[in-house]
């Protein structure tokens, strides 16, 4: 044990040693071993994440060109060459309409959750749907839709895909922001009521915008995530080999869903445009990220 | 426990002291002082100690079970400074947070007893809560700036109170009145949680000291 000298020892033995050496044996290893395991835990994590990269990068790079960004996809896996505009395209309109009916309903979602219905039995069923949901596998969310939507219009749509979608970072949205608005102070709440405002205002204008960059960030996971989503989509937007800007009508295309089909093709045409449609995919959720930070601390006001 | 700083106060069996009647000092609830003519002023003064502004009669207040504060009564009047002392945890901040139904935030929270304002009961049924948040100002004991700018801190209160448009006169007048303008006048823009801990309590004094209470 550690032993703290008495004052009165202290002064007899000279000033004290303020040097690393004189530290105890067994603080100085702990220390030095609790460093090494750290560190080490930060490489075994690194490893993986940086070999998916690196691979990403260097296929993704044989086959990348402007014609890759532009061009129609062959309708032969056989063929070598570019092509992935349409599921470009779809992967924008697909996620971008799924974030547009998602991220609103599950924030407003959330702000009940955490503003209103507390500990409501209500509110108490709903919280423990969204998280049974977040559980639910991504193909369960397709198939559903592929029975409610798909079935019923007779037709795969890109909009079936975004409502697939939508259901699956709906309870990811609605989570994340509630404990994000938990995390704001009461005393905030409380100083805003005290001058007189009323509940709606105190939610708009000091609630939300002290939580509004944690929101976004749990936003952002979802649409991330939608964006890289496959299964849900392959039951409902069927395929498409060139670009279908409507969303409501026609079968669409989205880049998961060509890496799925072309990944498992035996030739090597396809095979490179998976790697190019994966290398893609990770740029495009690498630059909305950045975006939004940007957006994000535009938001925030200036600390100094 | 007897509170060797009020002989006034009952001794009462449970552990929670009494809120002692009016003493004088530390100001935490605020009224803005009336604007009255100096010579007025006696005069009025010697009428409102007679005629309370606010007053606790057999106030109670209960978190659930607990009966944090017993069977209170606290004249509070007009034009005064009416201050409470007592030990940790006595329930000063319950009182003061029964004068402006602060209390009804807290779930499980319960006021019986009375409590008037200009005579009216503010617990009576078809009192909205936050009529009596906007006429009964609070500050308090910890400084709770909004994460906003200096200036957008004192803009919402007045915001609140209906006030539109240009509000730069009145921000520099509500923070003149909490001795913090000349601090801050430069850097209005800036979060106000850049201030220090004391520059931020006043910044609190300045919001709810300009939202015309009474």
């Amino acid at each position: 044990m550690t032993t703290t000298v008495p004052p009165a020892e202290r002064a007899a033995a000279g000033p004290p040693s303020l040097r690393h050496s004189a530290l105890a044996p067994r603080r100085r290893i702990t220390n030095r071993v609790a460093l090494a395991a750290i560190t080490l835990a930060l490489v075994v994590a690194v490893v993986p994440l940086a070999w998916v990269t690196i691979s990403v990068l260097a296929r993704g790079f044989e086959i990348m060109s402007w014609q890759f960004l532009t061009e129609d996809i062959p309708n032969s896996y056989r063929r070598h060459g570019p092509g992935m505009a349409p599921a470009i395209v779809g992967t924008f309109l697909i996620t971008g309409m799924a974030a547009l009916l998602a991220v609103p309903l599950g924030v407003f979602g959330a702000i009940y959750l955490n503003e209103y219905g507390k500990q409501k039995p209500l509110a108490q069923v709903i919280r423990t749907m969204a998280d049974v949901m977040t559980g639910v596998p991504s193909i369960v969310m397709g198939l559903f839709i592929y029975t409610v939507v798909v079935v019923a219009t007779g037709e795969q749509t890109g909009f079936a895909g975004s409502l697939a979608l939508a259901c699956l970072m709906l309870p990811i949205v609605i989570r994340s922001s509630e404990e994000i608005l938990r995390l704001v102070p009461d005393e905030l709440r409380q100083a805003s009521l005290a001058l007189g405002a009323r509940q709606w205002r105190t939610i708009l204008t000091v609630v939300v915008p002290a939580a509004i960059s944690g929101i976004v960030s749990g936003a952002l996971l979802a649409i991330a995530r939608a964006a890289g989503e496959t299964a849900p989509l392959v039951a409902t937007i069927g395929i498409a080999f060139t670009v279908n800007p409507n969303l409501f009508s026609g079968q669409n295309t989205a880049l998961p869903a060509q890496i799925f089909r072309n990944a498992s093709q035996p030739f090597e045409g396809a095979q490179e445009r998976a790697w190019g449609a994966a290398l893609t995919l990770v740029v495009i959720v690498i630059v909305f990220t950045v975006l939004a930070r940007v957006v994000v601390s535009r938001f925030a006001i200036k600390e100094r | 426990m007897p509170d060797p700083f009020t002989p006034g106060a009952p001794a009462d069996s449970s552990r929670e002291a009494q809120a002692p009647a009016a003493a004088q000092a530390g100001p935490e609830v605020h009224f803005t002082p009336q604007e009255a003519a100096p010579e007025a002023q006696d005069k009025e003064r010697q009428k409102d100690s007679l005629q309370p502004l606010m007053e606790l009669r057999g106030v109670s207040v209960f978190y659930g079970d607990f009966e944090a504060v017993r069977d209170t009564d606290l004249p509070i009047g007009q034009n005064r400074i009416t201050a409470m002392i007592g030990p940790s945890g006595c329930g000063k901040s319950t009182i003061l947070r029964a004068l402006n139904r602060m209390n009804d935030l807290i779930p499980g929270a319960r006021v019986s007893g009375t409590v008037t304002f200009h005579g009216q009961d503010i617990y009576a049924a078809g009192v909205d809560p936050i009529q009596v948040r906007r006429r009964i100002g609070m500050v308090f004991q910890k400084p709770n700036p909004f994460p906003k700018s200096i200036y957008d801190n004192i803009a919402y209160g007045l915001r609140i109170n209906g006030l539109k448009g240009r509000l730069d006169d009145q921000v520099e007048q509500a923070l003149t009145g909490a001795a913090l303008w000349d601090e801050v006048k430069d850097k209005l823009k800036m979060s106000a949680f850049a201030l220090s801990g004391g520059q931020q309590q006043r910044l609190c004094i300045a919001e709810p000291s300009r939202c015309s209470p009474r």
